[in-house]
């Protein structure tokens, strides 16, 4: 799944989770806006550290930067410590800590003190390795202060991929072809882009849908009307050159 | 003997019109004159809603009467693409298998899990029915139909920027 700005932008099943399996999933993404906006170069991608996404991101995109995601450090550290809620507690605040160093010396300097920190305390070996491997990935999580606007956490994927869970849990997987699953994927990665807010995120934001949000306007006041226009053609007109006029 | 043309994906074809509040459809559309100059309209608004080539010029290319919702829909052809489109109005879903307002219900109770045997126990029909109406939804193009605006979209007016966050797909 590929997200961005609260939207979902690829989805596709694949087989496996090796390099070419990936690699074709995300490429149906590349293909589609290679088709829709010809002159799109992504310049950062925020993953979680899985080394057959990086390298399909890579061999699709040449000269991206892959930034790694913080907050699955920080999930791995609290699955260790799901027994000692007061180690927990300070660590937690001390993660987030370093995560908001204001610059990469910062971030060094703070990650320094927490690993300072935790020399002093009686950590279990697993705890204690985790943390150092912080100070290994250090430069992957550098990398974001290169890129004032890029993601650093995996949100923006984790939420509609938290909504994709629970719908196939309900239905209980798939049940068809692979091409139905397929389909059925796309379908509800559209519903989730068009799905209208509930009444107080509407009346807090003024928008509609996250496809509202995206583009900064709607095509009609019924979600769903405006998910039908938005999708004439398929969708599969490229974009005209000159601006939105509305 | 020519090679036998290869069949487009279902809906590349068709034209989704947007209508506008206070207009009678089967009156518009029965009028070819005001057809027209609503549709050249609409062009002129959202021209990323109609086939590349339209602005120069297109000829309507008969009319066509659903079976199943009882609305007649235009055709039209467009010499630069050779080829002929059809315009849904914006009130009726895909293969006309649904009125929106019927179809808006039936995605909501969707997107948030219930099954087709649920929707088909609250709204009438049968779940095939329900199931064919949201599996025919993934035929569109997710960046197609998402982004509508290269200025709008926070990561492309970074001049070619794009932050996408990527996750493993899981397997199933």
């Amino acid at each position: 799944m590929t997200a961005a700005s609260g939207c979902i932008l690829g989805s596709q099943l694949c087989k496996r989770v090796g390099h070419e399996d990936l690699k074709s999933g995300y490429g149906v993404f590349q293909a589609e806006v290679a088709h829709h906006l010809p002159d799109y170069a992504p310049q950062t991608v925020t993953l979680d550290g899985w080394d057959a996404t990086r390298s399909a991101w890579v061999s699709l995109f040449p000269g991206i930067v892959w930034i790694l995601c913080f907050l699955h450090e920080v999930i791995k550290l609290r699955d260790l410590c799901r027994s000692q809620t007061q180690l927990w507690k300070e660590l937690h605040e001390k993660l987030w800590h370093v995560y908001h160093g204001a610059s990469k010396g910062a971030f060094s300097q703070r990650l320094r003190r927490l690993l300072e920190w935790a020399k002093g305390k009686p950590l279990r070996d697993s705890i204690d390795r985790r943390l150092k491997r912080l100070k290994d990935k250090s430069p992957l999580f550098h990398r974001a202060y290169d890129f004032p606007d890029a993601s650093r956490t995996s949100n923006a994927v984790d939420r509609p991929m938290n909504y994709l869970d629970r719908c196939l849990f309900s239905m209980q997987y798939f049940h068809g072809s692979w091409s139905a699953a397929v389909r059925a994927g796309r379908a509800m990665a559209l519903l989730w882009n068009f799905h209208p807010f509930c009444r107080k995120t509407q009346q807090q934001t003024g928008c509609l849908c996250p496809f509202e949000q995206l583009n900064g306007f709607r095509y009609h006041d019924d979600w769903l009307r405006n998910f039908l226009i938005a999708a004439s053609l398929n969708g599969r007109r490229a974009l005209p050159q000159r601006p939105h006029t509305k | 003997m020519a090679p036998k043309k290869k069949r487009g994906i279902a809906g590349d074809k068709t034209i989704c019109l947007p209508i506008q509040e206070g207009i009678n459809y089967s009156e518009l559309v029965e009028n070819r004159d005001a057809y027209r100059t609503y549709l050249n309209a609409e062009i002129e608004q959202h021209p990323e809603l109609f086939p590349e080539g339209i602005e120069q010029g297109y000829r309507f290319h008969g009319l066509v009467k659903s079976s199943r919702q009882g609305i007649k829909t235009r055709r039209i052809y467009v010499p630069s693409q050779k080829a002929a489109y059809q315009i849904r109005p914006d009130f009726v879903m895909p293969y006309m298998s649904e009125r929106t307002e019927i179809a808006s219900k039936t995605l909501y109770l969707r997107k948030h899990g219930l099954s087709y045997d649920g929707i088909a126990y609250v709204l009438g029909n049968t779940e095939m029915h329900w199931y064919q109406l949201c599996q025919s939804l993934g035929r569109v193009s997710i960046v197609g139909a998402t982004l509508k605006r290269a200025t709008g979209c926070p990561p492309i007016s970074m001049q070619t920027r794009s932050i996408p966050d990527s996750k493993v797909t899981k397997p199933t």
